[in-house]
């Protein structure tokens, strides 16, 4: 009787309990066999290039904050932006861990497809083959030029990893830097010139050609790098080419009442949309969800509705030429008491200073204006006659603290949505033609081969801001001179100035002492910068600038400062990783 | 033999039976007893009131009955010479001989210190003195006097060994995290215990506390392994109130009090803040941030109005009126009792446009239809709703930050207070988030008795929830002086509608066997059960409003911007378990626990675990040669116990050992495109955690008034579900992995000392605990920078540097190490500790201030947390105290909250000791904007977050029931009451000790933020009554 009932129970509980216990993710496709098609493995390469777009610090991305941790650009002073020019970075600051995590995530995004795409490659035409291939490959040398420059030596990664085999140990720069060149020499003319049909988000052979010839130019193999630019140059026939500035160039020079000088058909949402300057962009849409970023709140002054976070020093400022080409220090057209006269046009394009007109609104810095000049509606034309608003960019204690503004990368259809929770789309550009002709110059100039290409190649950029061509016959130093002032300004704000001064080795220089800031919006006198060096870097007279200025001091130690620390954490969970020396 | 097969009958009927219990409820006969003779008799109380439900058994059989609603007992079928032991539930039991009397009468003394006490265990219950495992038991009585609407908190300090902690006051968002002996584990494995109401997984804080009989905590592994793989964390038992006595009463609580924050960050005014942050810029920049006619201009508009300045008080402008109101009735016919109650609480915040409401139903139904059969259908449904502004977290980020140099309103109009948000706009005209959660439970349970020794019990719960969250967030425009709009900090109106609904099947399925054999007893449990949950979420959004008086989805704009979204989710866990009793003579106590379980969660070959668990009691005080100290040991028992657990509550994943890639969108040419990625990393190997505990444990009563219980206890947790950091250059999230082993060794006491003087009465309840955590293996990884687990030491402890004063002279900077940024006097100073090794290996210092130089500095487990309840009673008068408190332990805030000048922040009133040529001696560093020296996690901003804590004070008074008797009522009770009175602390002040610990962070501690809705105190007067 006792065994019946027993075996009663175990008959229910196997009623009960018998069922199976598999539960399968109901949300969404499991790896398993991916990518199964060739629409999966796109899937997969649009992950990848989403990824570029998630690189940020302060909502704004990093190619946008890098420029303003350098001698051109200031940010707020805090812990978070003061330590990169101080010599004080920790090993988890979180902005210098974020691009380790994000670049690696997108390596990892093209390993995914990578790594079983040769198993779908029957089923596929060969040029779709080829062309997924050749994209994932750019996108993941990509993320390698980015990881080099900031930690030097890195990790090659070329397959996905699991738990077991993460702890690999890091590969030199320069062998990445081969690595790059020899995997875009492999892939780049399995691309179209142009994918322009997709924004530009994807990429095509110039920009294959163009990562190349970057990497060759700071790997120092300037024949490589010419002959990539060249290449890359010749391509973009038809496809990419400069912008002409639009008519509010006739706004430089001037102050508010005239007008407000824009770069936004190159740089805002009409450049990235119409214009042919780009090659290579990241997009933003915010009807995707937190796809947006907030740059235009951290860039915009106090009256654009922005927390005037970054901005422009006063040493990028005295760097902009006179209009007859010389430098402020040697030309009869400056003159220290209105300094923004007859400046390199580029000045009023890309930055914002003071007695312009900036976002609709006239931009004052010094205290005694009280109340500024509003020229809104700004967007559906100007009001006839200004209304008048309390100066908040020289009242608000948290106004710039630079004394400039950036013009560049700004829209002032951002004026309506600029705010703290980030809801700007603007796009942000990884390549451009600019940038494109100037490494082919540098890297003719550095291989001693200079012609009239190279000529050709900076007089373009100049012609476009409405300065005189160069001087012919320079010397291989005098064109070393010119270019690095046409890096400076053409290409300032773009996410290029930070390695720059570390590869030409002028950090060390330039990124020890102080850099100047006008917040106050003082006039200054001549005598307080005594040259410009062949760097194109002013020099001060410091205790005549005290009076002036303001400064911020900086600190760079040589063997730490050339890059950033390798994440702590990275580190003990590796036992193969070292630290970069110094920190 | 005929006999026999009636009460046996044969397999297939036996199965038949349970599945048509119900159905055979009215088929069922009653098996009549052949009478010998009969005896009746009547059970009261000292004054004389009858006792129902009281037992009557023979001593040495199971023969017995239970009085009537008039406590009258009749018991037949008697033999000649027998004891008759008469017991109920608080008195203490008495034996009566027969000696062939007719009619024997008894009157029961109430049992002060609980020897017959019955406590709620896995699948029954047990009498307190044969349990061999540890359990706290606390009645409803000690529930009772805590006028809390959330469940959990009123746990906090009541149980030994249980650690509730409570960051926030926040209406519907003040409930407790509970932790039951230390910590298990860490990295997103849930560390709380498993909740049953009546034997049901469910929610503490959705049970209204007026409605528990009594909770029972099962800390050891003895008591708890008859719940196998979710035991780990220790299991919770609420026993819901049933009817019992009275035929027919009306039951009536109710109290209505009023809130305030217990504290806040007090700050300085506008030109104080004015002139610190000057300077701070002085010091980091050399130049004014305010020039003096800024700070002039400041002081004129200040004197105009003050109040335009004092946003604390324009933050905390909400009534915080609180109420609850709860009735019952019990009724009690022949064979069918009921329950129903109803129960109401309101809570309004104590910033406007915030508060919680809920309203509960519940029905215990027990249906006897006889002897042999008895049935329980209860039901509840709960309703809670919150309310919250929209933007909650930004308003406490500014409660203590906002410039106090910014007005609140300019020329009438809402100013841009900071980063263009204005809390007070946010509180007036933000929006809001509204959070409904209704719960439906039904429980059925049938239970057969076949033959005497042998009982049969079948359940089947369904547990319906559903989540509705409703997030509507206004844009507030801020204004400038002169009336142009400066901006808002949120630009869109918009509403975002999730819907979470959750079924959870709960079906169990258990038999009972008992039997005595001469001195030995005997009893076997065994069972089995079902879970199955299954969860789906809806989400639905729409952006710009044009009419923002309508909040619902329709309204919204009808373009591109609207998005939705969905997700499914299952598990499944099936179980086998037993349980096997034996005790010998009352006196040697044996048990062992046997669970058996699968879980979906796992691969097919890490799915099934076995958790085993043994104890043993020996009650020496019923020993021969304990005979002569019988006067004064009431009961002496000691217990030991060894026992395995599981833990499967990891992260939110319930599909951890399966790679799923996500779906998302990118925009190209403003097109949008599917993409798939993969984004976390799998582990098909993973299993179950798994925990062993061993302990000791004594409990023993003296002198009729004297109870103590100790436990000492060892707790190894082993292959921790973590996701331990792993290195990014995999690309993907840290997968959940077995990686770490932590253990727990504590202690706990509770005492109990209960007397009475004429008409005095006192009750006093100590309970200590203690417990060690250690991390011992962790893979010699390490995770978390501030908040840091690390092999060698407790979880969640708090790594940072050693601070070591401020330095006082730049001869100290140059002698000291390298440190962060350029050093000035004023700033603190690092030990260094380490960097390099000398020849021995050892490590020593390199004369810099780096990552090797940080270490443990804090612990964030609570040590000696203790409670102390003292209730004195004289005559109708009673007075309930209730302290409850922290030893040892550590908390840390940074950021504004604490360092001077950092985020812009107001300046404290405490901050104001900061360093200066003059004030050398100072509390705090020079002030600095910039500064990433003395921003860096170090022992300066950590304090000792140990407090003692007046958590309820209580005065009441029961109106006599001779007065009350006229007007038809039973009891009434009246009292004034006061929580959270008096904290003593040395925390940051104006901070709550309990800061730290948050629920909804992956640790359940987050340290550094203040932004948190404060802890309040609350007076309220009640009424108990009684018809």
């Amino acid at each position: 009787m006792n065994r019946n009932i027993f075996l009663g129970i175990v008959l229910i509980s196997i009623i009960f309990t018998g069922c199976d216990l598999d539960r399968f993710p109901l949300n969404g496709p499991t790896t398993g066999t991916f990518p199964a098609s060739e629409e999966e493995a796109k899937m997969g390469l649009y992950a990848a290039y989403k990824e570029l777009s998630t690189l940020d610090a302060s909502s704004t991305h990093m190619l946008h904050v890098m420029d303003n941790i350098t001698d051109i650009g200031y940010t707020r002073p805090g812990t978070n932006y003061t330590s990169p020019i101080t010599s004080s970075l920790t090993t988890d600051n979180a902005m210098a861990i974020k691009p380790w995590q994000v670049h690696y995530k997108t390596i990892s995004r093209c390993h995914v497809v990578l790594d079983n795409l040769e198993n779908i490659k029957s089923d596929i035409p060969e040029d779709s083959y080829n062309q997924i291939d050749a994209e994932l490959r750019v996108v993941r040398a990509y993320c390698y030029s980015q990881l080099i420059e900031l930690y030097g030596d890195v990790p090659l990664v070329l397959n996905s990893l699991g738990l077991e085999d993460s702890d690999l140990p890091r590969t030199s720069k320069s062998d990445i830097q081969q690595w790059i060149i020899d995997e875009m020499t492999a892939v780049a003319d399995h691309l179209p010139a142009s994918q322009s049909a997709f924004g530009n988000v994807r990429a095509g052979n110039v920009a294959a050609y163009m990562l190349k010839a970057r990497v060759a130019l700071y790997s120092k193999q300037y024949a490589v790098a010419a002959a990539a630019a060249a290449k890359a140059i010749e391509l973009s026939n038809g496809n990419y080419d400069l912008t002409p500035f639009d008519n509010s160039l006739i706004n430089c020079n001037k102050t508010y009442d005239i007008g407000e000088p824009k770069c936004s058909n190159i740089f805002g949402y009409e450049g990235y949309s119409n214009s042919k300057e780009w090659i290579w962009v990241i997009e933003y849409n915010q009807t995707i969800s937190g796809n947006t970023h907030n740059q235009g709140y951290y860039m915009a002054s106090r009256l654009g509705k922005g927390c005037a976070y970054f901005g422009p020093t006063q040493n990028l400022i005295d760097s902009y030429q006179c209009l007859d080409g010389l430098p402020v220090t040697q030309s009869p057209l400056y003159d220290a008491a209105k300094p923004f006269d007859n400046r390199d046009p580029r000045l009023d394009m890309y930055c914002a200073r003071p007695h312009s007109r900036l976002m609709g609104f006239q931009f004052e810095s010094k205290a005694s204006f009280k109340n500024v000049n509003n020229y809104w509606p700004v967007l559906n034309g100007e009001s006839a006659t200004p209304s008048s608003v309390i100066n908040a960019d020289a009242s608000n204690a948290y106004r710039t603290f630079s004394g400039y503004y950036w013009r560049k990368h700004t829209d002032n259809t951002d004026f309506l949505t600029n705010s703290s929770k980030g809801v700007s789309d603007l796009k942000v550009g990884i390549f451009r033609y600019a940038e494109l002709l100037l490494l082919y110059a540098e890297a003719k100039i550095e291989a001693n081969t200079i012609d009239a290409t190279v000529y050709d190649a900076i007089d373009q950029i100049r012609q476009r801001a409405g300065m005189p061509v160069l001087s012919r016959n320079m010397t291989q130093s005098q064109l070393r001179t010119a270019l690095r002032y046409e890096r400076k300004i053409e290409l300032c704000n773009d996410g290029l100035r930070w390695y720059d001064i570390r590869r030409w080795n002028i950090a060390p220089q330039i990124m020890n002492g102080y850099i100047y800031l006008n917040r106050a919006g003082n006039t200054w006198v001549k005598g307080v910068l005594t040259a410009i060096d062949e760097n194109y870097s002013p020099v001060y007279n410091y205790n005549l600038a005290l009076k002036y200025f303001n400064t911020q001091e900086v600190v760079f130690k040589t063997n730490k400062d050339e890059f950033w620390p390798i994440p702590q954490q990275e580190r003990d969970t590796n036992p193969n990783l070292d630290q970069n020396t110094g920190y | 033999m005929k006999q026999k097969d009636l009460i046996f009958p044969p397999l297939g009927k036996w199965i038949k039976v349970f599945f048509f219990l119900i159905v055979l409820t009215g088929v069922m006969t009653r098996t009549v007893f052949a009478q010998e003779k009969t005896i009746t008799g009547k059970v009261s109380d000292q004054s004389g009131m009858s006792i129902p439900g009281a037992s009557i058994i023979l001593k040495g059989t199971t023969t017995g009955t239970v009085t009537n609603n008039n406590g009258v007992f009749t018991l037949v079928n008697v033999p000649e010479k027998s004891i008759l032991i008469c017991s109920f539930m608080g008195m203490k039991t008495q034996e009566i001989s027969f000696a062939g009397k007719r009619e024997i009468d008894f009157v029961l003394e109430e049992d002060v210190i609980g020897l017959e006490e019955v406590v709620a265990i896995g699948f029954g219950t047990q009498k307190k003195v044969n349990l061999s495992g540890s359990v706290s038991s606390i009645g409803a009585k000690r529930l009772e006097r805590r006028p809390v609407i959330s469940t959990s908190a009123i746990l906090q300090g009541m149980a030994s060994g249980v650690t509730v902690t409570s960051q926030s006051g926040s209406p519907g968002g003040d409930g407790g995290q509970i932790r039951i002996r230390g910590i298990n584990s860490f990295g997103g494995s849930d560390g709380s215990p498993l909740v049953l109401v009546d034997g049901i997984a469910g929610s503490l804080d959705m049970v209204d506390a007026n409605l528990i009989e009594s909770i029972s905590v099962l800390k050891d592994a003895a008591s708890a392994a008859i719940y196998g793989s979710r035991a780990a964390n220790g299991v919770i038992l609420i026993t819901t109130k049933r009817a019992s006595k009275e035929k027919f009463s009306v039951n009536y609580r109710g109290y209505i009090g009023k809130q305030e924050a217990t504290d806040i960050p007090k700050v300085t005014d506008g030109e104080t803040f004015m002139n610190v942050f000057n300077v701070a810029s002085m010091n980091d920049n050399g130049y004014n941030l305010y020039s003096d006619t800024e700070i002039a201009e400041f002081r004129e508009k200040y004197a105009t109005d003050p109040s335009n300045f004092d946003w604390q008080k324009a933050i905390l402008s909400g009534s915080g009126f609180t109420q609850n109101h709860f009735i019952s009735l019990m009724a009690n016919t022949d064979k069918i009792h009921v329950t129903p109650s109803f129960s109401y609480s309101s809570q309004d915040g104590i910033i406007n446009n915030t508060g919680f409401k809920r309203y509960a139903f519940r029905n215990n139904m027990d249906i006897k239809p006889n002897d042999k059969l008895s049935i329980k259908l209860d039901l509840s449904v709960s309703n809670s709703d919150r309310l919250q502004i929209a933007s909650e977290n930004d308003v406490w980020n500014y409660l203590g930050r906002m410039p106090t140099n910014i007005p609140i309103r300019r020329n009438g109009r809402l100013s841009e207070g900071w980063v263009k948000i204005n809390p007070v706009g946010l509180i007036e005209e933000g929006g809001n988030r509204k959070t409904n959660n209704l719960e439906f439970i039904g429980n059925l349970s049938v239970d057969a008795k076949p033959a005497k020794w042998l009982s049969l019990t079948g359940v089947i719960a369904p547990r319906y929830r559903t989540r509705n969250i409703h997030a509507f967030s206004k844009s507030v425009m801020t204004y400038n002086d002169d009336g142009t709009e400066a901006g808002s900090a949120y630009t869109y109106t918009d509403l975002t509608e999730t819907a979470n609904r959750y079924f959870l099947g709960n079906y169990q399925f258990f038999a009972t066997a008992t039997k005595d054999w001469k001195e030995h007893s005997f009893k076997f449990l065994a069972g089995t059960s079902r879970e199955t949950y299954d969860e789906k979420y809806l989400m639905g959004y729409r952006r710009d409003y044009t009419y923002d008086t309508y909040e619902v989805l329709a309204a919204g704009a009808d373009n591109e911007t609207k998005d939705n979204n969905g997700t499914h989710a299952q598990w499944v866990l099936a179980s086998g378990f037993s349980r096997f009793n034996y005790d010998y003579k009352d006196r040697y106590l044996f048990e062992a626990n046997l669970r058996y379980d699968g879980s979906s969660r796992f691969s097919s070959k890490n799915r099934w675990a076995t958790f085993p668990s043994f104890s043993a009691g020996w009650r020496i005080s019923e020993e021969p040669f304990m005979e002569r100290t019988k006067d004064f040991i009431d009961q002496m028992k000691i217990r030991a116990s060894w026992g395995k657990l599981g833990n499967q509550n990891i992260g939110s994943s319930y599909y951890p050992y399966i790679s799923q890639l996500s779906v998302g969108s990118i925009s190209m040419n403003e097109q949008i495109y599917q993409l798939v990625a993969l984004n976390d990393m799998a582990n098909p190997d993973l299993k179950w955690e798994e925990t062993q505990i061993a302990g000791v444990g004594i409990d023993i009563n003296l002198f009729n008034h004297f109870t103590f219980t100790g436990d000492w206890y060892r707790k190894d947790t082993d292959g921790i579900l973590l996701k331990l950091y792993t290195s990014q250059l995999t690309g993907l999230n840290a997968p959940f992995q077995n990686a770490a082993k932590v253990r727990n060794t504590g202690w706990d006491f509770g005492a109990t000392y209960n007397n009475q003087w004429g008409d005095f009465k006192l009750t006093a309840d100590l309970n200590l605990s203690d417990v060690k955590n250690v991390i011992t293996d962790m893979r010699g990884q390490t995770s978390g920078t501030l908040l840091r687990q690390q092999e060698g030491y407790a979880v969640n402890s708090i790594y940072g540097y050693i601070a070591e004063g401020l330095y006082q002279s730049q001869d100290e900077i140059d002698a000291g190490p390298t440190q962060f940024g350029t050093i000035h006097q004023g700033d603190i100073k690092y030990k260094d500790v380490a960097g390099k090794t000398d020849e021995n290996n050892n490590s020593i210092p390199d004369g810099k201030i780096s990552e090797e130089d940080k270490s443990i500095i804090g612990n964030t487990i609570p040590r000696y947390t203790y409670g102390l309840n003292l209730d004195l009673a004289w005559k109708g008068i009673k007075l309930n105290a209730f302290f409850q408190g922290v030893g040892k332990v550590d908390g840390y805030l940074n950021s504004h909250y604490v360092i001077p000048c950092a985020m812009s922040s107001a300046i404290k009133t405490w901050q104001l000791d900061y360093w200066t040529e003059e004030n050398r001696d100072a509390a705090f560093p020079r002030p600095s904007i910039t500064s990433t020296n003395n921003t860096q996690n170090s022992t300066f901003w950590m304090k000792s977050t140990a407090y003692m804590r007046l958590k309820n004070l209580q005065l009441g008074y029961d109106l006599p029931k001779s007065l009350l008797k006229s007007l038809g009522v039973s009891n009434l009770y009246v009292y004034v009451n006061a929580q959270n009175l008096l904290t003593i602390t040395d925390f940051w002040n104006g901070y709550d000790p309990e800061i730290n610990y948050y629920a909804g962070a992956t640790d359940g501690v987050s340290l550094g933020s203040g932004a948190y809705y404060p802890q309040v105190k609350v007076f309220s007067f009640g009424v108990d009554l009684k018809f």
